[in-house]
């Protein structure tokens, strides 16, 4: 299974467009990328989380059906990482013969609504009779999360910002980004607290966004010049709420995902050049590096700080800026990171591009870590 | 948050305001909340156990930007309880004047949130400092 062509709008706050006109500029964008006709495409697979309940908008397969006049339509929602899970539908579609081309759509327009209430409604993706009815928004949750890392692993909060200010440096040379700027270590104690000892510039804010990539099978890539090979794939769940987890610190969903998607690509994390992990906030993409396999348990925070995380080191984390950075529109963020895949395999990533780059990994989780999908592509 | 109607309150009451959770029948685990399967060992043989309500402090959290419904009651504290016989909950930690890991604490009923004026008033369990 390869992805032929991916295009994207700006993640942004895009007050002066709805759900359709995101998905549209997306999708003939992907298509341009592709060379293809949109007649071409045999199935969609569309992955939003709160059409529901911000746009009024449910059936989202069919209202994309409806736009583009394709019979064979899926809707995907399954919390942060429902844009990655689209992609494994779709592949396993083509690898089962039922598709050939296959278009994967990852939207979401969360910025009608103000930061309380989307507070509210982030807090679907946690557990809602046992976490957000006692009040406990998301950020708190990994608020809770942080301290224990900290408590456990020598973890600092010097340490957590260097996070941020990596993907920010990352996401101000990547034009798609909501977030387009570099920040300073000491920006981050300045900004508002938002769950202590979180910060808003720990935190991965919400927007609007649609990414879209073509995915096809071997006959019909070998067509194409541009394009990634997606080897492996994994998904892995855990309990829903966090306090059922014995060990909190640790996204037993990712470490699962990531033995299955690295045994089915025959390769061990240390050949992955670059990686795009979901620091929704900055310990996610800690304990991400640590449950990936790339370093040991409590060790991350150390190789961030080293510089060993950046665009030219060891392994780099977020080139495209990450969630941090380039925003995180829900269900668009999962098809967003094979975006950033597509252009850094392809050498195509202008001032962020990894040197050498020849296996690139995605892992998205959902909520707390409830779920997670883990895709390995190369050339 | 999504809207509670009376149904769906009056169904959560009981579990919800004495910290009713499960007991596996074949391997003996807790579990809150209550489960109508054992994810250990998978067995469906569970019956309702009541937890003491007493616990310590596992972890904690200080909100700033908080869910719509609890606007009024910035800032709040939400916890990680571990009860005494095991197993762990989230919930509001009040009337505490230091907060610190480990401290022990005891569930009281109290006021979540309210919808709006005239609307159901959501009561759950709250943990406070033991005197």
């Amino acid at each position: 299974m390869n992805i032929i062509g991916v295009g994207s709008t700006k993640f942004s706050e895009h007050w002066d467009r709805g759900i359709k006109e995101l998905i549209d500029e997306a999708v003939k964008n992907a298509l341009k990328s592709s060379s293809l006709d949109i007649k071409d495409i045999d199935s969609l697979y569309v992955a939003n989380c709160f059409g529901n309940t911000i746009n009024g908008q449910g059936n989202i397969n069919a209202l994309c059906s409806d736009m583009f006049g394709i019979n064979n339509s899926t809707a995907i929602n399954g919390g942060d990482s429902s844009g990655s899970q689209a992609i494994i539908q779709a592949a396993n579609s083509i690898a089962a013969r039922n598709s050939k081309i296959a278009l994967v759509i990852g939207v979401e327009k969360m910025s009608d609504l103000g930061v309380n209430e989307a507070s509210s409604v982030i807090s679907q993706v946690t557990d809602y009779d046992y976490e957000a009815s006692q009040g406990a928004t998301l950020a708190s949750l990994y608020a809770m999360i942080t301290s224990q890392h900290m408590k456990e692993h020598k973890t600092t909060l010097g340490q957590l910002g260097m996070v941020s200010v990596k993907n920010h440096a990352n996401a101000a040379n990547n034009d798609m980004a909501q977030f387009k700027f570099a920040i300073a270590p000491e920006d981050i104690a300045k900004s508002q607290m938002v769950a202590t000892p979180l910060r808003v510039l720990h935190s991965a804010a919400t927007g609007d966004g649609c990414c879209a990539v073509v995915m096809a099978n071997d006959e019909i890539a070998k067509k194409h010049k541009e394009k990634i090979k997606l080897i492996g794939h994994g998904t892995g769940s855990d309990f829903l709420a966090v306090h059922e987890r014995e060990d909190i610190t640790t996204f037993n969903a990712l470490k699962y995902a990531s033995k299955v998607a690295f045994e089915k690509a025959k390769i061990k994390p240390h050949n992955i050049s670059f990686a795009e992990l979901h620091d929704v906030f900055s310990i996610s993409e800690l304990m991400s590096i640590e449950d990936v396999g790339f370093v040991k348990k409590g060790e991350a925070a150390r190789f961030v700080e080293q510089g060993k995380a950046n665009i030219d080191g060891e392994i780099s984390i977020n080139p495209s800026g990450g969630l941090k950075g380039c925003g995180h529109p829900f269900a668009a963020t999962g098809v967003r990171q094979a975006i950033e895949v597509f252009y850094q395999l392809n050498n195509n990533a202008g001032k962020r591009q990894v040197k050498n780059a020849k296996y690139g990994l995605t892992s998205t989780l959902s909520g707390t870590g409830s779920t997670a999908v883990v895709a390995i592509f190369s050339k | 948050m999504h809207k509670t109607n009376v149904v769906m309150q009056w169904r959560k009451t009981r579990k919800g305001y004495y910290i009713t959770g499960s007991k596996c029948k074949e391997c003996l685990e807790l579990f809150f909340p209550s489960r109508l399967n054992c994810p250990k060992c998978r067995s469906n043989e569970l019956e309702d156990y009541k937890f003491n309500g007493t616990g310590e402090v596992y972890s904690y959290s200080t909100i700033f930007f908080p869910l719509a419904e609890l606007e009024k009651n910035v800032p709040y504290t939400i916890a990680m309880i571990k009860l005494d016989e095991g197993p762990k909950m989230t919930a509001q930690l009040v009337e505490y004047d230091n907060l610190k890991e480990g401290m022990k604490v005891e569930s009281c009923v109290r006021k979540v949130y309210t919808d709006g004026e005239g609307g159901i008033i959501h009561y759950g369990i709250k943990f406070r400092p033991v005197k």
